[in-house]
């Protein structure tokens, strides 16, 4: 930019200013993706203060806000980015909300209390749940002001829907409608804090929630859904809960802020990254107890668990869509993995082993995903991304392990050999995007319904020989669930691998307490062409 | 007598295999279908032998286009609470989960319904919160 050109620019944005009353923020939003670009210079130039990671006293506190090497995000330092979330619509459906909070009253535009069946979403007196729902909230898009604590995508806007009673009951049609009521909004991002799947039972999900989704939410099409991976930590697994299973969802992880994982985040072939979780500075409840006695949680009030890590990515996706409003939810997820931070893990057994430089993905880990969320280079990959519009499916349909006449086979009890069955895909020449597994395992006794997917052991291996572990034995303290009539399983493990090739799953019986028989499998791949 | 005692036996055993489900009628919207309910637990499977889940304490209604007022009027003259929805053409109707069912079927003259729809009864599980 020349001098004459640069001075030119400075008092246009000085007439502004002054129009604006001076403000920096309003000045943004009013200008274009290509006037921000035209003027990244002039405000680095001009020294204007940079986006507070803070308000008021609480400076230490929002860690999660600050450098990678602090075990934070590393929120993109300026306002000239137009790293604000400013445009872009991020529907909360969770518990109450106080749309009312000094610090999320401007961030509102649409609310609706799908448990009450009225248009706000507030906590009743004395509920003991609301704290989550405006926590999560704030997490994403606390406003920017002279007080308080800030989100993410502080300018982003608000959907407050409730879906969760007070006795976190979450009944089928809320969370359907809720869906819809966000697609119809025009959100571009909808966070679900939420899990079904406890201790290690396969849920699924509602046939409601899946006709919608089926319907209006897609790789390439629809708001982008992301969702909290579950706190069973180790002794279950994500991919056993149908709802962050899905294909079309971004799963999202808690990492500590030593850099480690967090002892609670639930591992699986599912989760594409991690987020802080533990010990976060958010909106809490005013007028009432919350997760503390004040307007915000601080360190040691302890709003924990991947709940707050979902809200976190929430609000990166939010100042990616602001950066370039083009991006789908494959592109989306497809550079959170790419620009994910390595995850700390100096004896940790869950990394597999490096990546092909050909795939140009970091490590994997079922436990970390692609590692922990790197707001400013999401951002900056973002901005000049060019979207993959178009993904297909290769589908081998339903298929038998057993040779003809086509049947199911018993599983040998407690033996790792298992089952093996493969599938050549040699015709399908697409990138891998996401992989779903479907499958069919009986018990070979009725009586053993209830308990009998526990002693099961999934492994998916693609023809690069990476290993999505789909399902690994484990006890549950009630039922483990029935997949008779069919479970799917879906991996982010293959993202950027060729799709061409054989596939090879194994299904083994790994414990000694129940006989159980793989009756079917199939497997889907989405993916773009190369 | 033979042939009596045999029928008698197979009519014994048929009675003895539907114990523990009683079959109830309900209005889908476009006619009457059947839900199982299992006598102990109360809760209802779709299919004969099918996934056994629990009611919700709400049916949602999908009217036909721009009829949303009109059914909503007609279903609160018979009774029914009803709530509206942020989703065009779509009410909620409240009632106890143990007479769901049942309740259905005092709407099938209602006109403009398109759908009745059941919803179930699920827990979420909450984050951790250490103390």
């Amino acid at each position: 930019m020349n001098k004459r050109l640069k001075y030119a620019v400075t008092l246009w944005m000085g007439s502004i200013l002054a129009a604006c009353g001076g403000s920096a923020e309003r000045v943004v939003e009013e200008l274009s993706n290509a006037a921000y670009l035209a003027t990244v210079e002039l405000f680095a130039a001009a020294k204007l203060p940079a986006l507070p990671l803070l308000q008021g006293d609480q400076e230490t506190e929002q860690a999660h806000l600050g450098a990678l090497a602090d075990g934070g995000i590393n929120i993109p330092p300026y306002f000239g980015y137009g790293n604000t979330g400013a445009g872009i619509g991020v529907a909360m459906l969770d518990t109450s909300i106080q749309v009312q909070h000094p610090d999320l009253q401007e961030r509102v535009v649409a609310a609706h209390d799908f448990i009450d069946y009225d248009d706000d979403p507030s906590p009743p007196v004395g509920s003991k749940t609301a704290w989550h729902g405006t926590a999560t909230s704030g997490l994403v898009a606390a406003s920017v002001n002279a007080f308080g604590v800030r989100g993410v995508a502080p300018l982003a806007s608000l959907l407050a829907y409730r879906v969760i009673g007070e006795d976190s009951t979450q009944d089928s049609g809320p969370l359907e409608d809720a869906l819809v009521a966000s697609v119809l909004a025009g959100a571009q991002i909808v966070n679900n804090s939420w899990t079904h799947q406890n201790n290690g039972v396969f849920t699924d999900a509602d046939a409601g929630w899946l006709g919608v989704m089926n319907a209006r939410v897609g790789l390439t099409f629809g708001p982008t859904l992301v969702f909290a991976a579950g706190n069973g930590g180790d002794g279950t697994m994500s991919n056993y809960d149908r709802y962050t299973n899905d294909y079309r969802v971004i799963t999202v992880g808690s990492v500590a802020a030593n850099g480690g994982a967090e002892r609670y985040t639930e591992p699986g072939a599912n989760v594409l990254l991690l987020a802080p979780g533990s010990g976060l500075v958010t909106t809490d409840l005013v007028g009432m107890d919350g997760v503390s006695q004040t307007d915000y949680t601080s360190w040691n009030s302890q709003f924990t668990g991947t709940s707050a890590s979902a809200p976190i990515v929430s609000g990166v996706v939010a100042l990616m869509l602001q950066a370039n409003g083009a991006l789908n939810s494959r592109d989306i997820a497809w550079i959170l993995a790419k620009t994910a931070e390595p995850v700390t893990c100096p004896s940790c057994v869950e990394w597999l082993s490096p990546r092909s430089s050909a795939i140009g993905f970091p490590n994997y880990s079922h436990k970390f995903g692609f590692g922990r969320v790197n707001a400013s280079a999401a951002v900056d990959m973002a901005r000049s991304f060019t979207p993959i519009t178009q993904v297909s499916q290769c589908d081998s349909g339903w298929k038998y392990p057993g040779q003809l006449p086509q049947f199911g086979l018993d599983l040998p009890d407690n033996s790792a050999v298992g089952v093996s069955a493969s599938y050549d895909l040699s015709q399908c020449n697409l990138v891998v995007d996401r992989v779903e597994l479907h499958l069919k395992v009986s018990p070979q006794s009725k009586g053993d319904v209830s308990k009998y997917s526990g002693d099961l052991h999934v492994a998916l291996t693609s023809p690069g020989g990476l290993v999505s572990e789909l399902a690994k034995p484990h006890v549950c303290p009630g039922a483990c669930g029935d997949i008779r009539e069919g479970f799917t399983f879906s991996s982010v493990r293959h993202m950027g691998e060729g799709a061409s090739g054989l596939w090879t799953l194994v299904v083994s019986d790994e414990s000694r307490n129940y006989l159980s028989r793989f009756e079917q499998w199939r497997i889907v791949i989405h993916g773009h062409k190369g | 007598m033979q042939t009596r005692k045999t029928i008698a036996t197979l009519m014994f055993a048929w009675c003895w295999a539907q114990a523990g489900a009683a079959t109830v009628q309900w209005f889908d919207g476009q006619g009457m279908q059947t839900a199982w309910v299992n006598d102990a637990t109360g809760a209802v499977a779709l299919e004969q032998g099918g996934l056994e889940r629990a009611l919700a304490n709400t049916v949602s209604i999908v009217t036909q286009p721009g009829r949303a007022t009109a059914v909503a009027q007609t279903l609160e003259s018979l009774g029914f609470v009803v709530k509206p929805s942020p989703i065009p053409d779509k009410l909620y109707v409240l009632l106890q989960a143990s007479s769901v069912l049942g309740a259905t079927q005092r709407m099938t003259r209602v006109q403009g319904i398109q759908a009745v729809q059941l919803q179930w009864a699920r827990h979420v599980a909450m984050p951790k919160v250490t103390p």
